[in-house]
């Protein structure tokens, strides 16, 4: 019998890719990947320590579609996520979290937690 | 008008960082702000900011109160995506801008405004010549020393 959740985990997966989703180039180091990713809402937060204002934004990408150099491979700390109009959003863990988690138990997709590094040009 | 001691030594402070340039081992212009404001975009670049921090008052004798002023400086800087937390030279080069900033009040000792520098310290209160987490989620050097004057009145 067909395990139904994972059935829905991809099509949501699907949904989010195929309509809510907008081109990205996705680096590491020398290797990119040109990929539909679905940006969750901006977070503004204020470090309390020094005051520093930071943008924070999850992606959700399709574990399927991020490869790099010919290897599906996970998200690391310090890869980037480049927009079109030259945002990029540098994968950076939280205070208490890891830099991405799977969206759910069967791995279908990654959210990601980034921090933008620059404005856009 | 005069200004207010803690005014008068957070501008103090700031000249004098300011008027040894050259003299640091990294170029800089230091800033007073009365809340020090920066952007994650902006650290890219050496930020040094002045700010005034605390102040305290307690009595010291039967006609005296001692009043100590607090004054931070933050010093910020991130390393591109490549190095990351692991901008280990880099990040050494801060720690020496540190001691040499912290060197420099403990040569001179200053009195500033009437007030006689009495303490430097490291940290928010936890003795930390940097703050860890912000190696961990920003990749940023995050330093601050904070000089304490006092003045009896």
């Amino acid at each position: 019998m067909p395990d139904m959740m994972a059935e829905a985990a991809t099509f949501v997966a699907d949904q989010l890719s195929d309509n809510l989703s907008q081109d990205v180039t996705y680096r590491r180091g020398g290797l990119e990947v040109d990929l539909a990713a679905t940006k969750c809402p901006v977070r503004a937060e204020s470090d309390g320590q020094v005051n520093e204002d930071i943008a924070n934004c999850d992606w959700i990408i399709k574990a399927s579609l991020l490869v790099l150099g010919s290897e599906t491979v996970e998200p690391q700390k310090n890869d980037v996520i480049e927009e079109a109009d030259g945002q990029k959003w540098q994968v950076l863990p939280l205070a208490n979290e890891p830099e991405f988690r799977p969206t759910d138990p069967y791995g279908t997709a990654f959210r990601i937690h980034t921090k933008r590094t620059n404005g856009a040009d | 008008m005069a200004k207010a001691s803690i005014v008068q030594i957070a501008e103090d402070v700031t000249d004098q960082i300011n008027k040894k340039q050259g003299g640091w081992s990294q170029s800089f212009k230091a800033t007073r702000k009365y809340k020090p404001k920066t952007k994650l975009e902006e650290t890219d670049q050496l930020t040094v900011q002045t700010a005034i921090a605390a102040w305290r008052v307690a009595p010291d004798n039967r006609t005296d109160w001692a009043h100590e002023y607090d004054i931070d400086i933050g010093i910020q800087y991130r390393d591109n995506e490549k190095a990351g937390d692991q901008a280990t030279q880099k990040f050494d080069e801060l720690l020496s801008l540190v001691e040499q900033i912290s060197d420099y009040w403990e040569d001179t000792r200053p009195t500033l405004a009437d007030c006689p520098l009495t303490a430097i310290a490291f940290g928010t209160g936890g003795d930390q010549p940097y703050i860890p987490e912000h190696i961990e989620t920003l990749n940023q050097f995050t330093s601050i020393i904070r000089l304490t004057f006092r003045k009896l009145r």
